[in-house]
């Protein structure tokens, strides 16, 4: 682990608080808060009877997912990993969203969250999307990004497109699209290369992810293994350990 | 992408803790002994879950909480992979904030405990495998619904939703009935769900007995993605021989 991601780890066993910098970088979100959202955040803390006591301006990461969760919300960082990209085209996706009849204010809830219900309705309402399953992330991301480009002229550039670091650093052919974000390194990370961590974290609350090349590099191992969910390590790392190993 | 794969985040978190994964025993929380964890004879239901979260979950509900007022507790144990031979599963639920009850608010609760387990069978046909106790050992035992099927765990966690969270199990379930048209209908065919949906609200029963078939593809359709998500199971044939009355 790099300086920073070893203070990332630090920090996550250490419990729910979490730097305003880690706030950032991992959910995308301006801490404190923007205006629009800071007195609603406020009063549904205030309501909490049990609430972590964090060191000067640091917040507890917990409270941030739970509001979320229980208001329907995700960061728009997060809402872009869903759909296959940044969150620059993704606003961009926002801005037109008129013309596939869907309201901007109603899923922008506020000016860093959305409301989760985004992706499952941005879906009915792209024709080539209408009706289809999708076998994998990128089967449905490909498929997405051609679509927009179809029915709203939305052209996703490859740079803006969201890859897995994991992915793109094995060389793998097709580049697996990211649908999360690893908690240690903050880098994207896909559905295959990802493992998940227990910090203690509430059970209700979305898992933490960190990429199993991460996992098993070096001295990393060791250090993770305590902290792998279910106490048991996943299936499927030699591929990892063969591929530092010729590296 | 849906938030989770199954009923909610919880349930996805707690089915990756309690896979065996070649482990004869699971437990969650990790390494929950079978008489700590037990509702002794005569305890109170929040003096038992202050104990559970006080000495398994370092004083904080949360850690068992698949809802903000639905907590768990389960031990398993494993043969051949993926057999189950033993399951004590005691799920609490609050009417109100866990946390609150956790605090010693007097806040109504209701406690279930699912049982399978072999090496007690009572008398003829008194513990069915598996079977639900609502309160200590003196309860009634309640088959497990599911009638044959091996999928216990699911079934149980499904049955919990269904009556506690029952918005979370619609969303779940309109969701993987959609993936399911999505993936089979042909000629634009109506989709049956929003009038079922409307006929159980609106207790329309004669509606539904035109939608029989629609509502058999539902149930199956649900079963299958249930099997899905969770592989391991007990040997159904053992459930038919403790099963009675006969159902068919």
């Amino acid at each position: 682990m790099t300086e920073q991601e070893r203070q990332h780890f630090d920090m996550l066993r250490e419990g729910p608080c979490a730097s305003p910098e880690y706030i950032k970088e991992f959910y995308g979100l301006t801490w404190p808060q923007p205006d629009d959202a800071r007195e609603d955040f406020k009063a549904w803390a205030g309501r909490l009877k049990r609430r972590p006591d964090c060191p000067d301006d640091w917040v507890s990461r917990y409270e941030i997912e739970s509001f979320m969760q229980q208001k329907g919300l995700i960061p728009k960082k997060w809402v872009g990993a869903r759909l296959g990209m940044k969150v620059a085209p993704l606003e961009k996706l926002l801005d037109v969203l008129g013309e596939i009849q869907m309201r901007r204010p109603r899923y922008e809830v506020y000016s860093e969250l959305m409301a989760t219900s985004f992706v499952e309705d941005l879906v009915p309402n792209l024709p080539g999307l209408r009706f289809r399953t999708f076998s994998d992330h990128n089967s449905f991301c490909e498929r997405l990004h051609a679509d927009l480009k179809d029915a709203l002229g939305l052209e996703v550039p490859q740079d803006e497109k969201l890859f897995c670091a994991t992915s793109t650093r094995m060389e793998d052919y097709p580049r697996l699209y990211a649908s999360d974000f690893d908690c240690l390194t903050l880098e994207p990370l896909s559905v295959r290369h990802q493992m998940w961590l227990d910090f203690r974290k509430p059970l209700n609350l979305w898992p933490d992810r960190c990429s199993k090349l991460l996992y098993v590099d070096a001295e990393n191992r060791e250090t993770l293994r305590p902290f792998c969910a279910g106490a048991y390590e996943p299936d499927g790392l030699e591929q990892y350990t063969r591929f530092l190993a010729v590296k | 992408m849906p938030e989770s794969n199954s009923f909610s985040v919880g349930v996805d978190r707690l089915l990756q803790a309690i896979h065996p994964h070649g482990r004869p025993e699971t437990s969650f929380p990790l390494a929950m002994g079978d008489e700590d964890s037990r509702r002794r004879s005569g305890e109170r239901l929040n003096p038992w879950f202050v104990r559970m979260v006080d000495q398994f979950c370092a004083g904080e509900p949360r850690l068992a909480a698949l809802e903000d007022n639905l907590a768990i507790f389960g031990r398993f144990q494993w043969e051949g992979g993926n057999r189950l031979l033993y399951a004590n599963v005691q799920a609490i639920y609050t009417i109100g904030d866990l946390d609150v009850y956790y605090l010693g608010a007097p806040t109504e609760a209701i406690y279930l405990r699912l049982d399978f387990d072999y090496r007690t069978l009572g008398g003829l046909f008194s513990h069915p495998l598996a079977h639900v106790h609502v309160e200590g050992d003196l309860s009634p035992r309640f088959a497990l619904e599911g009638g044959d099927n091996g999928n216990i765990i699911m079934d149980f966690l499904e049955f919990l939703y269904r009556t506690y969270a029952h918005d979370k199990w619609l969303a779940w379930v309109k969701r993987e009935w959609s993936r399911h048209i999505a993936s089979t209908r042909a000629g634009g065919t109506a989709d049956p769900l929003p009038i079922i949906l409307q006929a159980f609200e609106s207790s329309r029963f004669r509606d539904l007995r035109s939608y029989a078939t629609d509502l058999e593809r539902i149930k199956r359709v649900l079963r299958r993605r249930k099997d899905e998500l969770f592989k391991p199971r007990v040997d159904s044939s053992d459930r038919v021989l403790l099963e009675y009355p006969l159902a068919r």
